[in-house]
Parts: structure tokens; sequence; C-alpha cells
């Protein structure tokens, strides 16, 4: 049975691996739903091997249950060192499946996003993450709107509540406060192509600036600004009449942005103008649009999920 | 008790001061600044005060006769039930636009302490809890509000009528019959008045600015004190007072729940998150039809953030300008010297909670601070160099009669 399984794995990773490279190999050529169709296969496959990988591991703690039990019962050495061996195999096959999974589906991303690039041309300026504009009367390195660690507690629970953080720059010699640090996951992905949660939709945000195509995907700290968002299938269908909720936070500082954004315009099929943007505060924020619609792909509502870090 | 506070406000100047002061020469105080350090403070000087912000919802924003005729209805006690209460009553331009009171008293004693006018024209929203979109549109409030000028838009309308028609319809055109939209655009017009004359009232370089110019120019002279530029760098950084308190206005404008007392603890104050109910009905805002606007030019009003946990109890950050002058503090008056404040933010106590009262457990914007009494002491002589000279001379700051 292990075996079966074994080889069942390797086909599916082979399977993925051989449909990434083509579709890279095609990628200038095609147009962008052929690679946003690839993509789609690729993270079908990615899903597969998630699911295996899972069993995998499952059968392997099972596994190691019934060691466990053997021992108790006396089974000879050598039955019981060949189990070891299968339950230790069967984690690691899970683990690499685990670890092909990832890589397939970090594959499909980046054709999915190489796909909308070429499908949207005409609306995406910015493929670069945001950055806040950091113009002269900008307080350098400094200060957002507050220090918020905590809701109010219990007055026993000051002594839980952190020290606002001092920094210093290199050019200044005075230290100045700063909000208390966020804890963003070192490799989080700032990227402003996502898939969403159930991996229906695939999505990109862009602020919409004054400037020309070219120049940098800037936000001004304070200043009610516009997105745009275009969204499609993971087909590269654009999503249409889509009801969109909004959402900001910044995660440790328990609060969102002062304003309430949401679409306003809905300008091209799928490409959305979303109003009322306002960012108070520098650091990592956290925009989650739930996305309804009627789709033939599906009618379920889902989640995408962009992370700035401002 | 408002003269005993400013006796004693004024003894503590005289006899701490003295002690306080360092035998540093004034001239190489901020030596070790950088260029960076000092582009970081000008910051927070007037010079980088912005021209003052559009007011598409007020088309007389900019006309210097609605200005004129606005000051008069500023300082007019005429538009009062009891004609004794004025815009000026509270806004008195020797408290740089406030009373000295804890709370607001025009006709009888109001809930919130009166904010000074003085940084106002720059603010996306006015009163504490932000329930109005405009200056024009807060004007009108406390023109009919019974504790304040206790009047009604039917005699706003007859005063202007009988007193200032010739005026008002030079600027406003035809004052037109007493029909209900005839006195409802007059009560308006009479607002916009308003704001047009509040947004010429400026403010005079602090001792704060001319140290920043000093340093900057480094010919300048200054006479900023040791114990002074201590409690500016402690401003800046250990006590976090700039984290909401930025910017030239020392302000951010926005609304935070900073734990101040519980002025009524029967009758909860929910701050902005009533205020933003109130803003989206209000009939006079941005996007009403009293309104100049284009719904466009209404975004804050159109993006509004209507539901938040952080919206309970919370009041907008009041400009620091000229606040060792502007006591007593907080949005009721609770704390009486800076030295009650500088103590709240020492060691604030979660704000209080009842569930009964809160929506939901108010989110708490403040962590402590642990100055010592030296560092207090350096804090509260650095905000008193924030305070300008009251503008003797500049014709705005007077009564026109």
């Amino acid at each position: 049975m292990i075996k079966y399984l074994f080889f069942g794995v390797l086909f599916f990773a082979s399977h993925g691996f051989a449909q990434a490279n083509t579709s890279s190999q095609v990628a200038l050529q095609s147009n962008g739903k052929m690679l946003m169709a690839s993509a789609s296969r690729l993270i079908d496959a990615s899903e597969k091997l998630k699911q295996e990988a899972k069993q995998t591991i499952s059968q392997s703690h099972q596994l190691r249950k019934r060691i466990q039990k053997n021992q108790q019962q006396g089974i000879p050495n050598k039955v019981l060192k060949q189990r070891i061996a299968d339950s230790k195999m069967l984690q690691q096959l899970g683990s690499r499946l685990r670890q092909q999974a990832q890589k397939l589906s970090e594959e499909a991303l980046l054709l999915l996003r190489q796909g909308l690039i070429i499908e949207q041309q005409h609306w995406i300026q910015h493929t670069t993450p945001f950055r806040l504009n950091m113009g002269a009367n900008t307080i350098r390195k400094s200060v957002g709107a507050h220090n918020t660690v905590a809701r109010s507690a219990h007055p026993k629970m000051e002594k839980l509540i952190a020290l606002p953080t001092l920094q210093q720059a290199d050019d200044m010699s005075m230290t100045l406060a700063s909000p208390p640090p966020q804890k963003m996951p070192d490799n989080i992905d700032l990227g402003t192509f996502q898939l969403s949660r159930n991996k229906t939709y695939f999505a990109h945000i862009e602020a919409e600036t004054e400037h020309k195509p070219s120049s940098a995907h800037l936000v001004q700290l304070n200043t009610m600004h516009t997105w745009r968002l275009i969204l499609t299938t993971r087909l590269g269908e654009p999503v249409q009449n889509a009801e969109i909720t909004f959402n900001g936070t910044m995660p440790g500082h328990v609060h969102g942005l002062p304003t309430q954004p949401r679409v306003t315009k809905e300008k091209a099929p799928g490409v959305y103008e979303i109003s009322g943007v306002k960012f108070q505060m520098r650091g990592w924020w956290v925009i989650d649009l739930t996305v309804e619609a009627n789709t033939t792909y599906s009618q379920k509502p889902d989640t995408l999920r962009f992370n700035l870090h401002l | 008790m408002k003269t005993c506070l400013h006796a004693l406000i004024f003894t503590s100047v005289i006899i701490v001061f003295p002690l306080l002061m360092p035998t540093v020469k004034a001239a190489g105080i901020g030596d070790e600044l950088t260029t960076q350090d000092i582009h970081f403070l000008e910051s927070f000087t007037l010079s980088k005060l912005p021209p003052l912000p559009a007011s598409p919802s007020n088309l007389y924003a900019d006309n210097m006769d609605a200005a004129r005729l606005g000051q008069i209805f500023f300082f007019d006690a005429g538009f009062s039930k009891n004609k004794k209460v004025a815009c000026a009553t509270c806004h008195q331009p020797k408290h740089y636009f406030t009373d000295g009171l804890p709370r607001g008293f025009g006709i009888a004693q109001t809930k919130r302490n009166t904010l000074s006018l003085l940084s106002a024209a720059y603010s996306p929203w006015q009163y504490w809890d932000g329930r109005k979109d405009s200056l024009w549109a807060q004007a009108l409030e406390p023109l009919v509000d019974k504790k304040e000028q206790g009047f009604s838009r039917d005699q706003v309308y007859k005063r202007v009528q009988k007193q200032y028609r010739k005026d008002y319809e030079a600027i406003f055109g035809d004052i037109g019959k007493a029909t209900p939209s005839s006195v409802t655009r007059v009560f308006v017009n009479v607002g916009k008045a308003l704001m047009t004359y509040q947004r010429q009232l400026k403010l005079q370089p602090a001792r704060f600015d001319i140290f920043v110019e000093a340093l900057k120019t480094k010919e300048a002279v200054s006479d900023y004190s040791q114990t002074e530029f201590n409690g500016l760098k402690l401003f800046m950084g250990k006590a976090a007072c700039v984290s909401c308190h930025n910017g030239p206005l020392f302000t951010n404008f926005e609304f935070h729940n900073v734990g101040a007392p519980e002025p009524n603890k029967q009758e909860v104050d929910l701050g902005r998150y009533t205020a933003v109910e109130t803003l989206r009905t209000d009939e006079f805002n941005c996007l009403s039809v009293w309104s100049d606007a284009k719904k466009q030019q209404c975004e804050e009003i159109d993006f509004l953030k209507a539901q938040a946990p952080e919206l309970v109890g919370a009041f907008k950050t009041p400009s620091l300008r000229n606040v060792a002058a502007t006591g007593p503090y907080m949005q009721a008056g609770q704390l009486a010297t800076l030295e009650a404040v500088i103590d709240h933010y020492n060691k604030p106590l979660p704000p209080y909670y009842d569930p009964k009262q809160h929506p939901n457990r108010p989110h708490f914007d403040v962590l402590p601070l642990m100055l010592s009494n030296v560092e207090k002491k350096e804090l509260i002589a650095f905000l008193r160099t924030l305070t300008s000279a009251i503008s003797d001379d500049d014709p705005w700051w007077k009564d026109p009669s």
C-alpha cells in the first residue's frame, strides 16, 4: 500500500512540474487567459498533492499509534523495526508532498500574475507593492497616529501594556516615539496580485496615481485616495457586478482605517474603482476584500487578502 | 475659580521656573541637533502651516465682505434669547477664543469644554466629537441651542432682516420673505459668514517657532532654556505626545479614547460613536441641500466610518497651540491643570466601562509614560513655549463695534 502511494505521489509531482515548465516557456507567445488556465490546472494539482500529503501524514500518525500498541503487546523486534521505518518514510513523504504542493502553488501564482498582466494591460499600471510617499512635509521615520496596543482592561492589566518604543534615525540625534512594533511575519507576501482564500478569484489592487504609468506606486498618509481592483476568476474571466466589502486593519493595533472605503464604480468588466481609502498610520496593514458574485465558476463568497507595509 | 486658576498658573511660573532655569547659555541649546533633526522640528512650526483648506461646502469661505459681516455676528449678543450671549462669550479673544471654564456657559452650562477656534479652520471635523463637518454647520448649533444662545431660526432671520439687511444682501442676495426655506437660508448664511470670519484668525509665532527658526538660520536669537529643550525632546520621544499631536497645529484631527475620567457615569459620553450618526443625518452636512459642494467634494462624510469599536468614547485630538493658556482640559474640562493632564498620561487608567451603556469595551489609546517628576516639569515647560502672543493689534481679534 505504501509503495502504491509513493508512485501516486511521484506521478502528481512530475505531472505538475511538466506543466509548469511548458507554461513558463509559452508565456510570451500565449494570451493571458491560456496562462491563467494552465495556472488553474496547477492549482488543482497542488490541491490534490496537498490532500495526498494530508492523508500520508495521517497514515504515518496512525501507524505510530499502532507501533505504540505493538510495543505494549510485545510484537517481534523485526516487524516493529519495519513498521517504525515505514512510519518515518510516510512522514517524510508527506512533508515532501507538501513542499511540492507549495512549489506548484507558487508557480501557479506567478503564472496567474503574468496572465492577468497580459489580459488587463490596459488597466494595470503598477505591479510593485504599495509604498508610502515620504514627501518633504511628511514626518520622517516617525510616528503615526497613536499608541494602541490594547483595549481598555481592568486596572490590574496595566502591567501588561508595553511602553512606546523609541527609534533613532542614523542622521538624527533625537530619539522619536513610534507606535509599538507590529509582529509582521518576515516572509509575508506584500504582492498586489492575490488568489482568494478558496481559490475562486484572482485579483490585483493598485492605487490610482495621478502621474504617468511609469511613476512609483506611492500613497500619501492622511490623504483620501482611490484604488483600482481588477477582479477575475482564476481562469481570467472578469467578474462583473460583484458585491465587494472592504475591510482594512492594522494587526496588533486593534484599529482600522479612519474611513470606510467602498466600490464606487465598475469602470469596465471586472475593473472596479474603490474610493475613500485613507491611511492614518505607517506600518503593516491587512486589507480584506470579501467578494460575492455570480460567476459560472462559483457563487460562494470568497475573501481576497492583501498585505501592505507602508 | 477661573481667576484663581490663572493666578495659580501664574504663581507657579514665577516660583517654579527660575528654580528650573539652568545656567547653560541659551545660544548653546540644541547645538547637537543635526540638519535632519531641525528639518523634523520644522514640520511642527507655523511656517509649515499649509494654506487654508478649500471649503467647497461654503461658496463664501474666502469672501472678505462675508468675513467682516461674520465678525460682527460673532460679537453680537443680540443673536441670543437673553441678549447677553454671543459666540464671543465662550470664544473670547483674550483667552485664545476659549473661556477658561471647565465647560462652556452661555445661557446655562453645556456638556463640553469650549475649544479654541484658532486651529478650527484646518479641522475636517468640528466639536470634540466631530459631529459637524464644517465650521458653518457648527456655527449654527450654538445659535439655537437652549443652553448656549437659545435663539430660533426665525429670530436669526428677523435680526438679520432688521439689523443687517443691506450688508447681508450685498453678499448673499435677496433675503426673501419669511418662508421656512428663506428663513433657513438666512440662518445657513449666517453660519457661512461666521465660518468665513473664523478663517481669518491667525496665530503669531510662539517661542517654539522662534526657537526652531533660530536653529535653522543659526543667526536669530532664541531664549529657549535647557529645561524647555529637554521637554521638547520628551514630547517627540519618550512621552510620545507627538504620536497624536503632530504637524504645525500639534494635532492629527483624529479621534481617540485617552481614558480621561468619565464626567458622568450615569450617562456616559460615547463621543465619536454617537457623533457619526448625528453627522450622517445632519440637516447641514456637506451632502445636504444647504451645502454648496458637489457630492464628490464631500469625501469625508461620503466615506465616513460609521461603525468600529474604536469610535466608542473617542474624542478629537485638540491642538496644543496655546495649550498652557487654554485650560481646563479634556472634553468636559475634567482636568484643571497641565500637571493633572501629564499625571493622567503618565499613569493612565483604562476608560470607564459599563456594559449596560457602552456598545463595546472602549478601545484604549494610551500607554503609561513612566516620566520622572523632573521630566514632567520639563514637558510642561515645553508646552508653555507653544503659547503665541494675544494678537492685540490684529483687527480680526477685536469686537468691530
